[in-house]
């Protein structure tokens, strides 16, 4: 096992620069999620990382080599690819030993660590079958045997979980996590599902165009974005993000009506607020809205209402009777408002 | 090709569904293929067994005499010549598909890995001679290697070789029979196998990258692996198209000398035009067909196989 | 490039004659006469097109409401596919059959009797003007079943000019030791040995073969190539002598390329007009091409020698036997074209404009200043040869006997078999193809 350091890595396509200036630290054992939009440069990230992108720019170490030359079969990873990318000639056993066969192990060996693999994720039964006779979770886990079958310094996965149903995702992320911890693999796994990231991770990295927008623990990025893009990116339901303009020490909406929030010390000019929706509540008086949509999940309820702000979404833990149309007032938990500068997105202290 | 999909017609929902499938619908079918059936059966089915037919009587002049069962047949294979001619048609037929195989497999391998001009310019060199007409190639291998004032000869007596005439001499006669039927297929096989490998997920080659397997594992435990289809279409087209090739032995090498490269298409020509010996033409004819027949048979099963 | 013209032309014949089968077939009307030749008036690249195209005009003229439907053939397969096409009744009303299964095509009963539509109506002046070996060839009392057009003959063309700067007079060619003299003569190596023009061009491929030396030869001394059963007997003293003669053109006295082996006669064309060869075994017909190619003065035509002095040897003629289907709906008709394609002013366009042998006597009388022209002295040439040493193939004879030949002479080269057991293999081949 390995830390994995990065630092300011710059990738270039021709003149399309798909990564600027990242840099990323992942100590031992740690379990990164790499988060951001499509197109963001995750998986060049993580390719640069395995070995099958050249780096433009910046070093990468893995431990304490520098891997930036190394061909990735002396990077001692491992990878789980998108589409799992099992060899379809090859029995579920031999898809796992290959990388043991290409180094060289004894086939006692191979043997041995093929069956403790497939007993860690239960694919003992499977393993005289070809991929094209499996189910897509199954493969999923075969293309996870094969990983960890070589014990390798550092997994990496590129959204592994993308091609499963709802369910299964779920199921799958539950077990890559209780994997994790019992393999204390270093672990890089790339997703653009939030709630993939926030469940799984130890620490997540938050991507946009090339760049790194904020780094930390879920929790801290949850309670603290950076800025608005994380803000938006990060939780679900998303934040409310409510455009904002501080003048003559009130906050007023886009369209000059006031708005229910203290206004932060020394704020002037644009600034956006934000509001997770479970820190607004029903309440007699406070803000005035009419309900647009009611989505009770069960648990809880989401209810979108139109107010001078724009669209509220309100997470509701209490079962509640309004309905479409109703006339309701929100009362905002004033401790939990975010602050944004309206110009650059950051967040105001 | 892609691992997630579901295998074809194996999922129970398929089955149901053309189970079920409305009458008119199967009709509607069946009123689909008649056209082409019927000119296959027009141009193919019915002259093969009209063929079939004229096989079992004697021929003279051209019309079908009496009755006379398999002699045609009988008198082919005890002629000892015949023999001799179905040897060297699979000896140079095993010889001929192994290199072009050989080659166009080096060739496409090497063109897969190649980016831009120079590959497209590579691969239209390679196609060249399978898209130009069979006799005029012929013409014209025959020309620069065989002829003495082709090309090639021209060039080797300038270099001061004045005694290499390929095709005095059986054995490079035999070369150069090979060689032409490399040259004539080698474009067609390489398309074959150059589909193939562009069909070869590049992950599959990331992965095996990661897994630390060496170009040369990466080769033999993917792609060839993957090609094997690929390879036994391509070996089957090449067996058919060069057991029935005439241009090759009938123009560039005539068959000679005594006879080195004397093979059945040629022998099948020789009979019926040279000798008008149609008896024992027919009756190759309809072997060779019947040969045909299991080759294209193996061809349809392979290709099930494979999609 | 070499034949490549004339494999174009084939092909794309075939393609026209697939075409006009299905098509013209049915639209033949009572006045449409369909014809099938290797000879496509359409294309008139060859001067006996024209020719054709010509002759079909007039005679449309003279005919009204009779049109003459070519349906050009690839001469290899056009007979046999006539033969095939009696059986099924769609044989053309007039075809154009290869000399040598004239016999098949009238043991078949594929021919129409030419006496009964025309010839028995001519005056023994005109019937003598056509009469000769070709008239009879196959003819019965009271029954001629084609005109034969395009009369070939195989013999040697030699390259006049190089004749000339070696001051070696051709017609005195007509011993097998002089000829061999003239050929070394003719022969010209160069200081590092390499042969840079050879006495004599022969080629002894199977595909495409024409009589070669040996065939000559056997004629020559025996007279025949077959038994009276038609087998053919060549392991005989004559066929050795011939064979041996044949091949010491190679390996004695270096005259003949050794590349011949495995040559086709199209090869030896191009080498004769290239200068490579003086001297070549051709078929006659191929003399017009050869005089485009090189100009009239540098082409001339020999018969094939012998060892008697002064007496040229046997060699096979060949032509286009042009007949009536047996089946014609309009066999009047048919016949009457086929008359006016052989009339005196046919025969001048042909012969004068096409560059065919006369087939009429008249033709070389009544225009002694065209053939007294040395551009076209060859015709005279051929004709003569024709006349004195043409070979018919027997009546019965089988087919491949030329490639049968040829494949002695190549086995001989090649596995260094004795040359008489050589002949013995092509007669078993020869007579079992044919079960005889
Ligand atoms: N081979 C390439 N050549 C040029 N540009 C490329 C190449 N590969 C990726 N890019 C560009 O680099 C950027 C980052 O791509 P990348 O695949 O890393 O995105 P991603 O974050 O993984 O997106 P997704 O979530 O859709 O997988 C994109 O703009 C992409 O178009
Ligand atoms: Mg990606």
């Amino acid at each position: 096992m390995a830390s994995v350091a990065i630092e300011s890595v710059r990738k270039q396509y021709g003149n399309v620069t798909a990564i600027r200036d990242v840099s990323i630290d992942i100590p031992d054992g740690k379990f990164v999620c790499l988060v951001g939009p499509s197109g963001c440069g995750k998986s060049t990230l993580l390719r640069m990382i395995a070995g099958l992108e050249e780096i433009s720019g910046g070093e990468i170490r893995i431990g304490s080599r520098v891997v930036n030359d190394l061909p990735p079969k002396e990077r001692d990873i491992a990878m789980v690819f998108q589409n799992y990318a099992l060899y379809p000639h090859m029995t579920v056993a031999q898809n796992m030993a290959f990388s043991l066969r290409m180094r060289g192990v004894s086939k006692s060996q191979i043997d041995e660590r093929t069956k403790r693999a497939a007993g860690i994720l239960n694919l003992e039964y499977l393993l005289d079958r070809y991929p094209r006779q499996l189910s897509g979770g199954q493969r999923q886990r075969v293309a996870m045997g094969r990983a960890i079958v070589r014990s390798p310094q550092v997994f990496l996965f590129d959204e592994p979980l993308s091609n499963l149903d709802a369910k299964l995702r779920v199921q799958m992320r539950a077990e890559i996590k209780q994997l994790h911890q019992r393999l204390k693999t270093t672990t890089i796994y790339v997703t653009h599902d939030q709630i993939e990231a926030m469940t799984m991770a130890d620490k997540i990295v938050v991507m946009r165009d090339g760049i790194i927008e904020q780094e930390g623990a879920p929790l801290e990025l949850y309670d603290e974005p950076a800025n608005v893009f994380v803000a938006g990116f990060i939780g679900s339901p998303a934040m409310n993000l409510i455009e904002a303009i501080a003048e003559g020490g009130a906050l007023l909406s886009t369209s000059r009506e006031a708005l229910p929030f203290d206004l932060p010390r020394g704020a002037s000019g644009k600034l956006t607020c934000g509001v997770r929706p479970e820190h607004i509540a029903l309440a007699n008086q406070g803000l005035a809205g009419q309900v647009l949509l009611v989505e009770p999940t069960g648990l809880d309820t989401l209810v979108t209402a139109a107010t001078v702000a724009g669209p509220i979404v309100a997470l509701l833990r209490e079962r509640t009777s309004v309905a479409p149309g109703d006339h309701v007032h929100f009362r905002i938990d004033q401790k939990h408002v975010h602050y944004f500068d309206g110009a650059s997105g950051r967040r105001l202290q | 090709m892609s691992i997630a999909a579901a295998p074809h017609g194996t999922t129970p929902g398929a089955r149901t569904a053309r189970r079920i499938r409305p009458l008119r619908l199967r009709l509607a079918g069946v009123g689909y293929v008649t056209p082409a059936m019927a000119l296959l059966a027009f141009t193919l089915i019915l002259p093969s067994l009209y063929g079939f037919y004229y096989s079992l009587h004697n021929i003279r002049y051209l019309k079908a005499n009496e009755f006379i069962g398999l002699e045609n047949y009988r008198y082919l294979v005890t002629d000892p010549e015949f023999w001799h001619v179905v040897i060297r048609s699979t000896g140079f037929t095993a010889v001929a598909v192994t290199f072009t195989l050989v080659i166009a497999l080096s060739v496409s391998l090497w063109i897969n890995q190649l980016h831009g001009p120079f590959a497209l310019f590579v691969q239209i060199v390679v196609i060249l001679p399978w898209v130009v007409s069979h006799v005029v190639g012929a013409l014209l291998f025959r020309w620069v290697f065989v002829n003495d004032i082709g090309l090639g000869m021209y060039f080797l007596e300038q270099m001061g070789i004045h005694w290499f005439k390929p095709v005095s001499d059986p054995t490079t006669a035999m070369a150069v029979l090979v060689g032409f039927a490399c040259w004539r297929t080698l474009g067609f096989a390489m398309l074959l196998l150059l589909s193939g490998l562009k069909s070869i997920p590049q992950d599959l080659y990331e992965a095996a990258h990661v897994d630390g397997a060496t170009a040369r594992q990466r080769l033999f435990a993917i792609t060839l692996p993957m090609l094997k289809t690929p390879m036994l279409i391509t070996l089957v087209i090449l067996t058919v198209s060069n057991l029935n090739n005439i241009e090759g032995p009938l123009i560039v090498t005539g068959g000679g000398p005594a006879d080195a490269t004397n093979v059945l298409a040629l022998d099948l020509y020789m009979r019926a035009f040279a000798k008008f010996d149609y008896n024992s033409a027919i009756a190759l004819g309809i072997g060779m067909f019947a040969a045909n027949i299991l080759l294209a048979l193996a061809y349809t099963r392979l290709v099930k196989s494979h999609g | 490039m070499f034949g490549l013209d004339r494999t174009t032309r084939i092909l794309l014949r075939a393609a026209v004659a697939s075409l006009s089968i299905l098509t013209l077939a049915q639209q033949a009307s009572a006045q449409t006469l369909r014809m099938w030749t290797f000879l496509d008036p359409a294309s008139g690249k060859d001067p006996r097109e024209r020719v054709l195209k010509k002759l079909i005009d007039q005679f449309e003229a003279a005919n009204a409401g009779v049109k003459i439907q070519v349906e050009p053939q690839v001469w290899q397969q056009m007979t046999d596919k006539f033969l095939a096409a009696t059986q099924t009744g769609t044989a053309p009303d007039v075809m154009w059959v290869h000399l040598r299964r004239v016999p098949d095509a009238i043991k078949l009963g594929a021919l129409a009797n030419l006496d009964d539509l025309f010839a028995k109506k001519w005056s023994k002046e005109e019937a003598d003007d056509i009469d000769g070996s070709f008239w009879r060839f196959s003819a019965k009392p009271g029954a001629h079943y084609h005109i034969t057009h395009s009369r070939s003959n195989v013999g040697q063309f030699y390259r006049a000019d190089l004749f000339r700067e070696a001051g070696i007079d051709p017609k005195s060619l007509t011993t097998w030791d002089k000829f061999v003299a003239a050929a070394e003569k003719l022969t010209v190596r160069g200081d590092n040995g390499v042969t840079t023009r050879w006495g004599f061009g022969q080629a002894f491929a199977t595909d495409g073969a024409n009589n070669s030396v040996v065939f000559s030869v056997m004629l020559d001394k025996n007279g025949v190539i077959f038994d009276e059963k038609n087998r053919a007997n060549w392991a005989t003293p004559a066929g050795v002598d011939g064979l041996n003669l044949q091949l010491d053109m190679i390996r004695k006295w270096k005259i003949t390329q050794p590349g011949a082996v495995n040559e086709k006669n199209d090869d030896l064309y191009d080498q004769f007009n290239a200068g490579r060869f003086a001297i070549i075994r051709g078929a006659s017909a191929r003399i017009p091409r050869a005089m485009t190619a090189l100009g009239a003065d540098k082409v001339g035509f020999f018969g094939t020698p012998s060892f008697t002095e002064g007496k040229f040897s046997p060699a096979e003629v060949a032509g286009w036997s042009v007949g009536v289907w047996s089946g014609s709906k309009q066999k009047e008709l048919a016949g009457k074209f086929v008359e006016f394609m052989s009339s005196k002013e046919a025969d001048r366009l042909w012969t004068m404009e096409g560059g065919a042998v006369p087939i009429r006597k008249s033709t070389v009388k009544e225009n002694a200043a065209f053939f007294a022209d040395p551009k076209n002295a060859y015709l005279a040439d051929v004709a003569a040869a024709m006349l004195e040493a043409g070979w018919f193939p027997p009546d019965g004879a089988g087919a491949g006997w030329n490639e049968e030949l040829n494949r002695a002479a190549q086995d001989v080269l090649t596995n260094k078999t004795d040359t008489k057991a050589a002949l013995q293999k092509a007669e078993q081949s020869y007579n079992r193809a044919h079960r005889l």
